[in-house]
């Protein structure tokens, strides 16, 4: 195989890695750096959605539709849960993190309980292309796109509106906030709703392409972890940024070389090495830096 | 606020210790007893929750209707039989625990436990410890030579070496072997090399995956580039089966043979068409051997009768169904339920008329000569037999000088112990 041949190919498994990363963890990211909360029941918001659009789709939807209900659900979804249950726990980490992992055992479990083990999948979309050898799903070159549009959108949402400014106003500082009249209440269930539609939207679009169960979610909660781990509070984009890029990095290049195994042993070892050296994440350290420069 | 913060919480442990109750808890059906004339006690460990329910739940399922036909029909001389079911969790270590239950607490007469190799391995250790029959209710890797322990599915000299025998003869020698990365995957892959060392094949790629992995974008162009003629899957579990729609949707067009996929986790009912086209499985039984046999159509219409939520009568839900009429039959030729006498009664050369035909336990090994067909996957995901291997026996222990009726060997073998075998090992 000649060198053109591979390095397209590992910069499809690089792009799909990333893909993989971004949906997975961005609404993780964003109830986490904006609101401070470990949402243990992520991976549930994420079944929520494939489930969504499993039944959307087999009741005669179109496949594009039946994924955006998936993401409208879970965020409704989450929306009442900041409401009934998460506001009581803001401040306390691990308060948040017990009550979250109650969530996501009553919610899994109850699926099991009420819908069975499997719900069918949905086709996947778009077909593919490639040469003799090698061919390329269209469908997960698109859900690279879909991150990159994803992560733009949420700095946009962030930065640009005035949803964003009242949101950073109240993660910054709620009392000054209030004062100054902005509904902190609504702001953490919108953002909480958020994250919970972001996840239930990512497992929506992977819904097109596995198993849906309802365990289905914790396959890629791991992963979302360890992102926003890496990534740290500090800095929502730059951080995501930062983190799926070099864990996609390490993950592609070893699984690639060596194999699946190694690859996720890789992407531990070095998220362990960097939680190391950078305690606070990678966005962190940035942000030191910047401002040290800065002074300097 | 603070009253209310306080019974707050209470609710919220009250939640809690319901979801945990709820995700740890298993289901006891009727009532214990432990007396000899009391209810003959099956204790069946299955996974009812995690990545292996899907393939799992038609298995307890399969016991179920096994018990209830021989309840209906007058019990064993007169006992009753009682199913006790525990939810493995899809977690080896679940299974020991409940195993230790079974046996110790239940005083269970037969445990029936274990889905993955790992998860037999769990609970049949406590229950050859403690004397007690074990089955093992599933295709698996073979090899193991025990007293205590018995088995109802295929085992390599049943489906892979035949199975690797007809996709050589049919598509070409160069094979690439993508297989779960523990013992059933690992000894699997063994006996693949073993496969084409007997018939002429050539290895040309080998991949371990971890159980639970999902995502396969590295997997499929590895293949691609190695340009096999076939491929041989061993892939297990809910996750591991995502390969098929992401290999459609990448365009991988190469034939496949499993011993796993389709028979237990039915892919080609839960992924749409066409994504297993081309995949060839050996079986024993799935649901579609209805189109065979009358006595499998029967099968397939009682399991569906009294469950009308199952999702599909795979290949395990047959195997514990065999189980449990062999056990009966045991039970009923010995007089007793005392583990020497009804062991002695399943090495008398018991015979079956299974679903897909007549089953006979070799009282030598402990396994089943079983008849296999090979199933071929259709592009609307129907199935269709392209080829009756007829009646397989396992011969391979027996070759290996295994004969528990006089020696009990308490050990698993692996090919390598087969002198002829070990010239196939990889340099």
């Amino acid at each position: 195989m000649d060198t053109l041949t591979f390095i397209v190919s590992l910069l499809y498994q690089y792009a799909d890695t990333i893909a993989i990363l971004v949906l997975s963890a961005i609404g993780l990211f964003i109830i986490f750096g904006m609101m401070g909360v470990i949402n243990m029941a992520h991976g549930e918001m994420m079944m929520i959605g494939a489930y969504i659009t499993s039944f959307s789709y087999y009741a005669g939807i179109p496949t594009p539709i039946a994924v955006i209900f998936g993401g409208l659900g879970a965020g409704v979804v989450g929306i009442v849960l900041e409401r009934v249950i998460v506001r009581r726990f803001y401040g306390q980490l691990l308060a948040s993190l017990v009550a979250t992992w109650g969530i996501s055992l009553i919610l899994s479990q109850g699926a099991l309980l009420v819908l069975g083990p499997l719900i069918k999948s949905v086709p996947t979309p778009f077909g593919s292309a490639g040469s003799d050898d090698l061919t390329f799903s269209y469908y997960r070159l698109f859900l690279f796109g879909v991150a990159i549009l994803l992560i733009a959108g949420v700095w946009a949402l962030f930065k640009v509106t005035r949803f964003g400014l009242r949101a950073r106003a109240t993660m910054q500082d709620p009392g000054s906030a209030r004062a100054l009249g902005v509904d902190v209440r609504q702001v953490y269930a919108l953002t909480f709703g958020l994250g919970a539609a972001l996840a239930g939207l990512a497992g929506g679009l992977f819904a097109l392409t596995s198993t849906i169960g309802p365990f289905y979610g914790q396959n890629y909660t791991p992963q979302a972890f360890i992102t926003v781990v890496v990534g740290g509070g500090a800095e929502l984009i730059s951080g995501l940024l930062l983190s799926v890029l070099s864990l996609g990095a390490i993950k592609t290049i070893v699984t690639n070389q060596v194999n699946i195994l190694l690859g996720q042993v890789a992407m531990l070892v070095f998220a362990l090495i960097l939680i190391r050296l950078m305690p606070s994440g990678i966005s962190d350290w940035v942000e030191r830096r910047r401002l040290q420069s800065r002074r300097g | 606020m603070q009253q209310k913060h306080r019974s707050y919480r209470r609710w919220l442990g009250a939640g809690l210790a319901l979801a945990i109750a709820a995700g740890f808890s298993s289901v006891v059906t009727g009532a214990v007893q432990a007396a000899d004339d009391g209810p003959i006690k099956i204790c069946v460990i299955d996974d009812a929750s995690g990545d292996f329910a899907p393939a799992v739940i038609p298995k307890t399922m399969g016991a179920k209707l096994a018990v209830e036909e021989i309840n209906k029909a007058g019990g064993i001389n007169g006992r009753k039989i009682e199913l006790i079911h525990y939810d493995g969790q899809s977690d080896p270590k679940r299974h020991q625990e409940f195993a230790q239950k079974c046996v110790l607490d239940d005083e269970a007469n037969v445990v029936m436990a274990g889905y993955t190799s790992s998860e037999r391995e769990a609970a049949r250790a406590v229950a050859v410890e403690n004397k007690t029959i074990f089955w093992h209710n599933n295709q698996g890797e073979g090899g193991i030579a025990d007293k205590y322990s018995f088995f109802t599915g295929l085992i390599p000299e049943q489906q892979i070496l035949p199975g690797v025998e007809y996709m050589i003869k049919k598509f070409g020698p160069r094979m690439y072997i993508l297989a779960a990365d523990y013992g059933f995957g690992q000894v699997s892959a063994l006996w693949t090399h073993v496969a084409a060392g007997i018939y002429g094949g050539e290895i040309v790629g080998e991949e371990f995956i971890p159980l639970g992995n999902a995502e396969y974008a590295a997997t499929i162009q590895n293949v691609q580039k190695a340009k096999p003629d076939f491929m041989v899957h061993f892939l297990v579990g809910a996750n591991q089966g995502q390969f098929y729609p992401q290999a459609l949707a990448a365009g991988l067009k190469i034939p496949a043979v499993s011993t796993v996929n389709l028979k237990q986790g039915y892919e080609h009912k839960r992924f749409p068409p066409p994504a297993l086209e081309g995949l060839y499985v050996p079986v024993a039984f799935i649901e579609e051997i209805a189109q065979e046999t009358e006595a499998a159509k029967k099968y397939v219409a009682d399991m569906k009768a009294m469950f009308p939520d199952i999702a599909y009568v795979n290949s395990p839900s047959r195997c514990a169904y065999v189980a449990v009429y062999m056990m009966a039959m045991a039970w009923k030729k010995a007089g007793t339920t005392e583990t020497d006498k009804v062991i002695a009664a399943l090495e008398s050369g018991l015979a079956f008329e299974a679903p897909e035909g007549r089953v006979f336990l070799d009282p030598a090994t402990h396994h089943m000569t079983l008849h296999a067909r090979m199933a071929q996957v259709q592009a609307d995901h129907s199935i269709k037999f392209v080829h009756d291997f007829g009646p397989i026996e396992p011969w391979w222990l027996r070759k290996l000088g295994v004969n528990l009726v006089s020696k009990n060997d308490g050990k698993q073998y692996l090919p390598w112990d087969d002198p002829e075998f070990a010239k196939y090992k990889k340099q």
